[in-house]
């Protein structure tokens, strides 16, 4: 069957009616967890897990996979009204967008962010459909070595885009990595780390690690200083002026290009492609002064960057079985609880799932499009709410997540401990997402360093003989080699002011 | 914010050091066995921890340098509240760890072999824990105007308490107990004082997220032993609020 019969039975599927309702209620409840301060796209997905038990798999995925664009575009919404981005990825649309509400423009920030946010999406979908079976086939020829070197890119990606220090990027994907030890060793089942206490045979679990570490950290943080001012701004008008919509059109193509390339590649997390866009933005302004003082080209391409990444994250998912950032890893994670293991033998397996996930994207762009524009102002209410019955349900929501997924306080107890690691390394600026795809990616890795070792009785060379390897192992080393260089002389910089 | 750091990355070295010692080397005094670095098809199980073991162990030395070296961004002056010797704050954690404890205390074999170890007394505990937070709670709340330089460390204090309150609860207490609890005792203690939108909010919480949660969705929530209470309550709640 070619692509287009596939997505065409895809559409079949997705466009059920009650598919169509997950889809709806998916993007409803990502854009409420986008909207809530404290609580971002990656525990939020985590905590909601829970709600998707009683689905069927393609339901449950699909109604995932619209809790996270949902709360990718919700993230907008707060950066907007209230200076505070509701997600690391619209850090960058507080500058411009935040201005703009000040100007009583909030409005048209917010009806650009959801047109570029629909058409950001729309494209990595269709260039997803396009590179998925080919990518997924070029993956199918790859062995052990060849998925150790990947894992090892998109870990040295993670790790050096981390923050200001290399070293502790390293630092926390090493412990991700070591906290994945903990359980019955993947290739010969041996125990480890595991002291006799039964709960420790199953692993440490990643989703109730990443509902503390992103979930309760961050609620812990907005504990500490609650005090947020909504900005009273003209939420009637979304379109931007007639003059203006040439310059938002040349964003939001840019901005779709930015974070589709940015999201195929694994370990890019969702911050880089906004970051970028804006630059770009700024750098090919006529008048870059406009920038800061809401200029509406800096919302329009961060946030058309943002949902196309968001999209285009998808494609080493599906295709190699990568999770690029810790929202993806949850959706991975989540994929496994409904018994998929997302890689390139899903698309040969279970064609008809994957091509219902992929057309649901397109749904759900469409859905998220029509929720957003009208309902701007009902998003902007809920900001109003006051934070500490937030603060309750959320908690709340957590403690039932973590201890639906195996009906076990232990989860909960590593929740809560993960929660209080995850706000102290906030505060002293520790990178979290390394650590966390150190943990899901663990097992992976190690598994198939030590199948490659085995095929090569114990040989070391088989990393550098192998040509596809090879070329991967030099890209890891540049990107370390890159980041260190980059850091290093801002770092002697600070250490010189004082 | 540098001695922050440097407390972070000493806690990652002990934490590898005792990995390596311990979980791979299987030191000889908690009885535990060395995992083999190799066997007959290649590395063995203890080959990846061995080597992540060495690597943090390196980094963290790496880091401890790093940070020794810069003062600039990290000077001593810290823009959060430092912890003071103030008694208030310390009931909270104590009590966190008191539940943990308790949680954990009928487990222990000795006491189990002397009978006390039965679901009811971890149930018994457990409300006793509870109520004691709640005093400490609703006691606290009146100090916050006195403290209002450490109403922050306060908040996280009573979030972190009451986490680990309702995860020694969860299980002997059941869902409902808990939610309500965490809920009562949670706003008050964030600060949240009208009492119109807290009872049904907490009401909701408890009994409308789980009968959502077990009723509809069928997730398998906790029951706990005070069923019978809960079944008139549902009953008239469902009938004022449907």
């Amino acid at each position: 069957m070619s692509t287009l019969e596939l997505l065409l039975n895809g559409f079949g599927a997705a466009m059920s009616p009650e598919n169509l309702a997950f889809a709806l209620i998916g993007c409803v409840l990502g854009t409420l967890i986008g909207v809530l301060p404290g609580v971002g796209p990656a525990a939020g997905t985590a905590i909601l897990i829970p709600l998707t038990f009683k689905l069927d798999p393609t339901g449950a995925i699909i109604m995932l996979c619209a809790i996270y664009y949902g709360a990718m575009y919700g993230g907008t919404i707060t950066s907007v009204l209230l200076n505070v981005p509701g997600e690391a990825a619209s850090v960058i649309t507080c500058i411009d967008g935040h201005a703009m509400a000040k100007q009583g423009r909030g409005g048209t920030a917010l009806g650009v962010a959801a047109i570029g946010s629909f058409v950001g999406g729309v494209f990595a979908t269709i260039a997803l459909v396009v590179v998925a079976v080919p990518l997924s086939t070029l993956a199918l020829k790859f062995g052990p070595p060849e998925f150790f070197a990947l894992m090892l890119v998109g870990l040295c990606l993670v790790t050096g885009l981390a923050g200001r220090s290399l070293i502790a990027g390293i630092l926390m994907t090493v412990v991700g990595l070591m906290l994945a030890l903990v359980g019955i060793d993947p290739v010969r089942g041996a125990p480890r780390f595991t002291f006799g206490v039964p709960d420790l045979y199953d692993g440490i679990g990643f989703i109730p690690v990443v509902m503390g570490l992103f979930g309760i950290g961050e609620i812990l943080m907005t504990a500490e200083k609650p005090v947020r001012e909504v900005v009273r701004t003209n939420l009637s008008k979304l379109f931007p002026e007639r003059e203006e919509w040439g310059r938002v059109w040349a964003s939001i193509a840019r901005g779709t290009g930015i974070g589709f390339f940015l999201g195929l590649i694994p370990g890019v997390g969702s911050i880089i492609p906004t970051f970028m866009s804006y630059i770009a933005e700024k750098r090919l302004a006529k008048d870059p002064s406009r920038f800061g003082n809401g200029a509406i080209e800096g919302v329009a391409g961060p946030e058309t960057a943002n949902n196309s990444y968001a999209n285009a994250a998808m494609v080493p998912l599906l295709t190699l079985g990568i999770p690029s950032s810790p929202t993806i890893a949850v959706l991975m994670g989540a994929f496994i609880v409904n018994g998929l293991t997302p890689g390139p033998f899903l698309f040969q397996e279970k064609p008809e799932l994957v091509w219902a996930i992929i057309a649901s994207f397109f749904i759900g762009n469409v859905v998220l499009l029509i929720l957003n524009l009208p309902l701007v102002g009902l998003w902007a209410k809920i900001l109003e709410v006051p934070y500490q019955y937030i603060c309750a349900g959320t908690l709340l929501f957590c403690i039932l997540g973590a201890y639906s997924i195996n009906q076990s306080v232990f989860d909960v107890t590593v929740m809560i401990i993960c929660g209080g690691i995850g706000y102290l390394l906030r505060k002293l600026d520790f990178p979290l997402a390394p650590l966390v795809l150190g943990i899901i990616l663990g097992p992976q890795l190690e598994k198939s360093l030590r199948t490659s070792l085995e095929m090569s009785a114990g040989d070391y060379t088989i990393f550098f003989t192998r040509p596809i390897t090879l070329v991967l192992l030099i890209i890891a080393v540049i990107i370390l080699a890159v980041a260190a260089l980059q850091l290093a002389p801002k770092e002697i910089r600070e250490g010189g002011d004082d | 914010m540098k001695r922050g750091w440097q407390i972070a990355t000493l806690g990652f070295i002990v934490f590898a050091g005792l990995a390596l010692v311990i979980g791979v080397w299987g030191a000889s005094f908690i009885n535990a066995r060395p995992l083999p670095l190799k066997d007959a098809l290649g590395p063995g199980p203890g080959f990846f921890p061995m080597w992540l073991s060495i690597l943090t162990l390196l980094l963290g030395v790496g880091l401890l340098v790093e940070v020794g070296r810069r003062s600039a961004d990290y000077g001593e002056e810290s823009p959060y509240p430092q912890p003071s010797p103030d008694v208030t704050r310390s009931v909270l954690p104590i009590l966190a760890l008191l539940a943990l404890v308790a949680w954990k205390f009928p487990t222990f074999p000795l006491l189990e072999r002397i009978g006390v170890g039965s679901e009811t007394v971890r149930a018994v505990i457990s409300t006793v824990l509870a109520a004691g937070c709640t005093l400490a709670l609703v006691l606290m709340p009146q100090r916050y105007d006195e403290l209002s330089d450490n109403a922050s460390v306060l908040r996280i204090g009573a979030v972190l308490g009451l986490l680990v309150m309702a995860a020694a609860t969860l299980e002997p207490l059941g869902f409902r107990v808990t939610a309500f609890l965490f809920t009562a005792l949670l706003l008050p203690a964030l600060g949240a004082r009208n009492l119109r939108i807290i009872v049904p909010f907490v009401l909701s919480a408890s009994l409308g997220v789980f009968y959502i949660f077990y009723h509809q969705l069928k997730v398998p929530l906790p029951i706990g032993p005070y069923d019978w209470i809960f079944k008139p309550i549902e009953a008239a709640y469902f009938f004022i609020f449907r």
